[in-house]
C-alpha cells in the first residue's frame, strides 16, 4: 500500500482508540465527579456497584439503555432526534487535533510519524479546534426548539446568547499564546513552549484565567450552566430527553469538558512535556493526563463551590469585563512581542491587571455590603445597578426601607 | 474517475440541493439548517481547494457565528407549529427568478468560456498562491497576502465594520428622553 493508504488507515484507527477513550473517559468522568462531589458535601457518594463503586457507570450505562425514550407529541421529530447526535458528533470531532505526544513519539520514521498520537497534524489546530466547538450551540438550540416547550426553548436561546458572547473571549484570549508561539498547529505551540523553555501560562496569566472563564462558560458548567438551570427552566433544553439520548447530551458536555481542558493544558502547560522527562516512552501520555486531570478537578470544585450567576450578571460580565480584558491582554501581548521584550514582561504586565481588577472588584462587593447593612438602597447608586429591570418580579421604590412584601403581589383572584 | 471528481460532483450535488432547500422549505428552521448545510459544503470546496485556513474561517464565522445569530431570531420567530400556513403569496416570483437564474448562469457559463479572464492570469495566480502556501503554510501565506498585498483594503474593511456596528448600537439604543 501506499503511503497515502497507509495514512488514511492509520487516522481512522486512531480515530477510533481516540473516540474510545473518550467514552470511557465520559463514563468514569461521571462517576469521579460524582465522588468528588459528594467529598465536598461530607457525603460518601456512590460505593455500591463494584469495589469503589467502579462498576457504576456500567449500572448507569444499563440503566440508561432500558429507559423509555419518550418524545412529546408536538416535538419535531427530524431534529429533535437530530439535536443529540449532533451535540456528540461535535464534541468528538474538536478532539481531532488534540496532541497527545509528540511526532516522532514511536520514532523518526514515515510508518512511526502516521501512527503519532494524534488524529491530525493540521496547519490551523486551534482555529479548527474553535471552529469545531463553535458548532456545538446548533445542538442545544435544536434541541430546545425541537421540544415544542416553552422552557426549552428558553434555555436554549440562553444558551445561544451565552456561547456567541463567551467565544469572542475565548478567541481574543487565544491570541495572545497564538503571537507567542507564531503559529495555529497545536504539536508547533508545544514545541515553541520547549524552545522558548517556559510554559505559556508564565507569560500570559491574563489570558490563561480569561480563556478559562470563558471555556467553563462555552461548555455550560457551573456557575454558567445557565441554559440547564433547574429552579427556573426545568433543566432547560433537557427538559424532554430522556433515555440515552439524554446521556448523549450528557456525554457531549463531559467530552466538551476533556476537549476545553486539553486545549488548556496544550496552550498554556506544555501539552505532553515536563521538563526533559517526555523523552521517556509512555510518559508523555501520563504528563498529558495529569494536566488534563489537574483541569477536570478545577471543573469539578467549580461547580462544588460557586452558585450558579444570574443571567443579566452572566451578560453584564462577558461583554463588560471579560472581552475588554481580553482586547487588553491582546494588545499588551502584542506590543511586547513586537518591541522583542522578555516573556516575563508579557507576564508582569498580566499579574498587574489581574491584581488591579481583583481590588476594584473588592472595593465594589465592600461597597455594595455597606449597601446592604443599612436596609436602604441610597438614591444614589439606585437599584437598577442591584437588580436590572429586566430580572425583577415586583416593582419596589428604591428610596423605601424594604417592607413585606404583600402590597406588591397581585391578588390571587384570577384563577384560570 | 478519480478521487477529487467524485468529490467535486458529491460536494457540487449537497450544496445545489441545499442552496435549493433554502427557498422551498415551507419551515423556515429547515431552511436554515439547509444553509448551514451548503455553507458546511462551500467549506469542505474550500478544503479540497487545500486551502484549509480558508475552510476553517469559514466554519469558524459563518456556521459558527453568523447562523447562531440567525438561529436565534428565527426559534424566537417562528410560529406555532413551525411552518407558514396558508396560500405562498409570493408564487409569482418563481417565475422571476427562474428567468433571473437561467441569466445568471448564462453570463457566469459565457464569461467563463470565451476567456475574459485571461489564461495566463489564472495560471499565475494560482502558481503564486501555491507557491507561497508551500513556503510558508497555509494560515502564513493568508496572513502574508492580508497584512502586505492588501492590507489597504483589510484596514477600509475594518473602518466600515465598526461603522456598522456603531450603526447598529444608535439604532437599537433606548434613549433615556424617550
Amino acid at each position: 500500500m501506499s503511503d497515502f493508504a497507509w495514512g488514511v488507515v492509520a487516522a481512522l484507527v486512531k480515530s477510533i482508540i481516540i473516540i474510545v477513550a473518550l467514552l470511557t473517559a465520559f463514563a468514569y468522568m461521571t462517576l469521579i465527579e460524582r465522588r468528588v462531589l459528594a467529598r465536598f458535601q461530607r457525603r460518601v457518594g456512590p460505593n455500591r456497584a463494584g469495589p469503589l463503586g467502579l462498576l457504576q457507570p456500567v449500572a448507569d450505562a444499563l440503566k440508561m439503555a432500558f429507559k423509555e425514550q419518550f418524545m412529546p407529541g408536538r416535538a419535531f421529530r427530524f431534529t429533535f432526534l437530530l439535536a443529540p447526535a449532533l451535540s456528540v458528533f461535535v464534541a468528538l470531532t474538536a478532539f481531532a487535533v488534540i496532541p497527545l505526544g509528540d511526532r516522532t513519539t514511536w520514532g523518526t520514521s514515515p510508518i512511526a510519524r502516521a501512527w503519532a498520537p494524534f488524529v491530525s497534524d493540521i496547519n490551523v489546530g486551534i482555529l479548527y479546534t474553535l471552529a469545531i466547538s463553535s458548532l456545538a450551540v446548533y445542538g442545544i438550540v435544536l434541541a430546545g426548539w425541537s421540544s415544542g416547550n416553552h422552557y426549552s426553548l428558553l434555555g436554549a436561546l440562553r444558551s445561544a446568547a451565552q456561547m456567541v458572547s463567551y467565544e469572542v473571549s475565548i478567541g481574543l484570549s487565544v491570541a495572545g499564546v497564538l503571537m507567542f508561539a507564531g503559529t495555529l498547529n497545536m504539536v508547533d505551540i508545544v514545541h515553541a513552549q520547549v524552545h522558548q523553555g517556559i510554559w505559556y501560562i508564565l507569560a500570559q496569566p491574563l489570558g490563561f484565567i480569561l480563556y478559562g472563564i470563558a471555556a467553563i462558560a462555552e461548555v455550560n458548567r457551573a456557575p454558567f450552566d445557565l441554559p440547564e438551570a433547574e429552579q427556573e427552566l426545568v433543566a432547560g433544553y433537557l427538559t424532554e430527553f430522556s433515555g440515552l439520548r439524554w446521556s448523549l447530551f450528557q456525554m457531549a458536555e463531559y467530552i466538551n469538558m476533556i476537549t476545553t481542558s486539553s486545549v488548556l493544558a496544550t496552550l498554556f502547560l506544555g501539552g505532553w512535556t515536563l521538563g526533559a522527562l517526555h523523552g521517556i516512552l509512555g510518559a508523555p501520555f501520563i504528563w498529558y493526563g495529569i494536566k488534563v486531570a489537574f483541569f477536570l478537578f478545577i471543573f469539578i470544585w467549580l461547580r462544588a463551590t460557586l452558585p450558579r450567576i444570574r443571567y443579566d450578571q452572566l451578560m453584564r460580565f462577558g461583554w463588560q469585563v471579560l472581552l475588554p480584558l481580553s482586547v487588553l491582554n491582546a494588545l499588551c501581548t502584542a506590543a511586547v512581542v513586537a518591541f522583542d521584550l522578555q516573556w516575563w514582561v508579557s507576564g508582569l504586565i498580566g499579574l498587574f491587571i489581574i491584581l488591579v481588577v481583583s481590588i476594584i472588584y473588592y472595593l465594589r462587593l465592600r461597597a455594595h455590603r455597606q449597601v446592604d447593612k443599612s436596609g436602604i438602597v441610597p438614591k444614589s447608586t439606585g437599584l437598577d445597578q442591584v437588580l436590572p429591570a429586566s430580572v425583577r418580579l415586583v416593582n419596589i421604590d428604591p428610596s423605601q426601607p424594604p417592607t413585606s412584601p404583600t402590597h406588591a403581589t397581585e391578588p390571587a383572584a384570577t384563577t384560570p | 474517475m478519480v478521487a477529487g471528481d467524485i468529490a467535486f460532483l458529491v460536494l457540487a450535488t449537497v450544496a445545489v440541493a441545499s442552496a435549493f432547500g433554502v427557498v422551498t422549505f415551507r419551515n423556515p428552521i429547515y431552511s436554515m439548517l439547509s444553509l448551514i448545510l451548503n455553507l458546511l459544503s462551500l467549506a469542505f470546496f474550500f478544503l479540497t481547494l487545500e486551502s484549509i485556513f480558508v475552510a476553517t474561517i469559514q466554519v469558524l464565522i459563518y456556521a459558527g457565528a453568523v447562523m447562531v445569530l440567525f438561529l436565534f431570531v428565527v426559534t424566537m420567530l417562528t410560529p406555532k407549529g413551525g411552518g407558514i400556513s396558508g396560500p405562498d403569496r409570493l408564487r409569482w416570483q418563481w417565475t422571476a427568478g427562474i428567468g433571473l437564474a437561467i441569466i445568471l448562469a448564462g453570463g457566469l457559463i459565457i464569461s467563463l468560456l470565451n476567456g475574459s479572464i485571461a489564461d495566463g492570469a489564472k495560471v499565475a495566480g494560482m502558481n503564486g498562491l501555491s507557491a507561497a502556501v508551500a513556503r510558508y503554510g497555509n494560515a502564513q501565506a493568508f496572513g502574508e497576502a492580508l497584512f502586505h498585498g492588501f492590507s489597504f483594503p483589510f484596514e477600509v474593511t475594518g473602518v466600515l465594520l465598526v461603522i456598522a456596528v456603531l450603526g447598529a448600537v444608535v439604532l437599537s439604543r433606548r434613549f433615556a428622553h424617550e
